[in-house]
């Protein structure tokens, strides 16, 4: 197995060199959340419906459903070692002077592994961790100013304040460059994301016109689940409906839900829980899986 | 001595991960039943005992109502909270009352008049004589405004009247209502006409070749009647309590000792349970404390772990 922990300073540095790192770099909460402190931020300040659903019905539901017998997670685990790729001869080689004082080398190819479950018990109950709202607003290659528009609109049916998203790369056609402000992004975690849940699953997806719920085709395989949506969900949110004509631009956006599930399956279990609906054709006109 | 207690326990505990079902249903007269993985041979020593010992297999219903409000706070909970929500309000960013508003529009002088209002009478807290001279200056000067505000649409919203928390059911002690304790869980219980051991989960025998599931689900209907909404949650059972039959029970096979139930959890969304007066004559909702008044010790023990404190 690799080991990065080992040499962590190798990979701080590779962060830092990049200098589009250092201008989407997050500034970290402070240790200390002191009154007086300018960047104090507040603890939870009431008790949350869908916090208290999942603390008391959902996650013993899902402790029922998701639970694999001793035989069969052990093939589990088997089968996702086996998908890990091999290591090179040199890396196992430890009297290699090669190897010697150098960082440890990388599997053959470029596949990333999937990680492996820890034993089942209660803590492995698979829990919602965070929410990304993004949203990439097209018109902002020609005019930065229209990217206030999904920015606020992202602050206002988020609560929180979203950082902007920079190209990475540039398209010619699109007339874009590396480096240019293209999109905003916002994650949410604890008391805003149940909120958000709660908005989104009970005032704007059964309002939506000819949308069949989240295809199944939708996830990483490692239980991380994403759906987009159009123009026209956002302004169904009850924040940006209020005032329609102070948002002078509607974009569609994404949101992308990141639970500790292993697999796909158990976060549709859990995602469902919540109430969001799953369609079982893989997209709109196509084949229905059985 | 530690150790020697946990170690008990755990054999006691009736918690899924000790029992391999897969084992203990293929060794039972050596008939095949089904079971969700794997056929596995069996190993466990425990298991082949306790199927040595003829236990006849009797699948059981945890029917669950799950909690249809919010609990109460507690006041400690309480004063945190409204300290938290204070601290919000302080150091939350501005409005943006110029992206909101356009200036000189309705809307925006509506605004303003609001948070005025909000200013005064958090200042009339503090100085009662000052806040009406005040008032009395401004209301001649606001008057084109207010008119503004009336006919910008100012519909007469309907008071809405928030439901009790205590239902009447509460108050008449009625156990088999649905709408009581709507904090809490409830959960299903039943009554057989006879004198000891009268109350317990709804129950029955498995069939040849029927599935936990199937079993409880038939089970319930006969019992209960099928004018209820119910959803088994999976197919594998929360929990199971082992007893011995008494010396003067009649039974069909003599080399039964007693019974084994497999208790499988279930939700009810609407319905209610319908006594059918022959296998059951009385029902009641409860939660998990009320539980142990009507069960025996030693059920009320092998169930307890797999019920909701809340």
């Amino acid at each position: 197995m690799l080991n990065i922990f080992k040499f962590p300073f190798i990979n701080a540095t590779k962060i830092l060199l990049t200098s589009r790192c250092l201008q989407t770099l997050v500034k970290p909460k402070p240790l200390t959340n002191l009154i007086d402190n300018l960047e104090f931020y507040p603890g939870k300040s009431s008790i949350i419906r869908l916090e208290e659903f999942y603390d008391n019905i959902l996650s013993d539901d899902l402790m029922i459903l998701n639970y694999k017998d001793p035989q069969a997670e052990k093939i589990f685990i088997e089968k996702r070692l086996k998908q890990h790729p091999p290591l090179t001869k040199a890396a196992h080689d430890v009297d290699n002077p090669f190897v010697k004082n150098r960082p440890p080398l990388k599997p053959r190819g470029g596949k990333k592994t999937k990680p492996v479950p820890p034993p089942q018990s209660h803590e492995s109950i698979p829990r919602l961790e965070e929410i990304y709202v993004h949203c990439m607003i097209k018109q902002a290659v020609h005019n930065k100013h229209h990217l206030l528009s999904g920015l606020m609109a992202l602050q206002c049916i988020t609560s929180e304040r979203p950082t902007v998203v920079y190209s990475k790369t540039g398209v010619a056609n699109w007339k874009l460059r590396a480096g240019m402000p293209i999109g905003c992004v916002v994650n949410i975690k604890g008391p805003p994301m149940y909120t958000f849940i709660d908005k989104l699953v009970e005032i704007v997806l059964p309002r939506l016109k000819e949308w069949h719920g989240v295809p199944l085709s939708s996830g990483d395989s490692n239980g991380n689940i994403a759906m987009g949506f159009p123009a026209s969900a956002l302004s169904l949110f009850p924040e940006i409906e209020g005032n329609y004509d102070s948002f002078p631009l509607m974009t569609g956006f994404d949101v992308i839900f990141n639970t500790t599930a292993y697999t796909d399956h158990e976060a549709r279990t859990l995602l469902s829980g919540f109430q969001i609906p799953f369609n079982e054709s893989k997209r709109r006109g196509g084949k229905k899986s059985s | 001595m530690n150790t020697s207690r946990i170690s008990s326990l755990v054999n006691k505990s009736n918690f899924i991960k000790h029992v391999k079902f897969n084992e203990l249903f293929i060794n039972i007269e050596k008939r095949k039943f089904y079971s969700i993985y794997s056929s596995v041979k069996p190993e466990n020593t425990e298991i082949k005992e306790l199927v040595n010992q003829k236990y006849r297999i009797v699948s059981g219903i945890v029917l669950t109502r799950s909690p249809q409000i919010l609990r109460d706070l507690h006041p400690f909970e309480r004063e945190y909270y409204l300290y938290q929500q204070k601290l919000e309000q302080i150091h939350s960013q501005p409005f943006p009352q110029d992206f909101y508003f356009k200036k000189g529009s309705i809307a925006e002088k509506r605004w303003n008049k609001k948070k005025e209002q909000d200013r005064k009478n958090t200042l009339s807290i503090f100085s009662n004589f000052n806040n009406n001279s005040d008032t009395n200056k401004n209301e001649e000067g606001e008057e084109d405004i207010n008119d503004e505000i009336k006919s910008f649409g100012n519909v007469e919203e309907e008071e809405i009247k928030i439901a009790s928390r205590i239902t009447q059911d509460d108050l008449n002690k009625n156990l088999k209502s649905l709408n009581r304790a709507l904090q809490r869980t409830l959960y299903l219980i039943v009554k057989k006409p006879r004198d000891e051991h009268a109350w317990q989960f709804p129950q029955g025998g498995v069939n040849n070749k029927e599935s936990l599931v199937r079993a409880a689900a038939r089970e319930l209907e006969e019992e209960c009647g099928n004018k209820m909404d119910v959803w088994f949650v999976g197919r594998r059972p929360i929990g199971y309590y082992k007893y011995a039959y008494p010396k003067d029970f009649v039974r069909e096979d003599k080399d039964i000792r007693g019974s084994m139930v497999f208790f499988m959890k279930a939700h009810i969304f609407a319905g209610q349970v319908q006594v059918d007066q022959k296998e059951i004559v009385d029902f009641a909702w409860v939660t998990k404390q009320e539980l142990k008044e009507f069960v025996s010790s030693n059920y009320y023990h092998a169930v307890k772990d797999m019920l909701s404190e809340v």
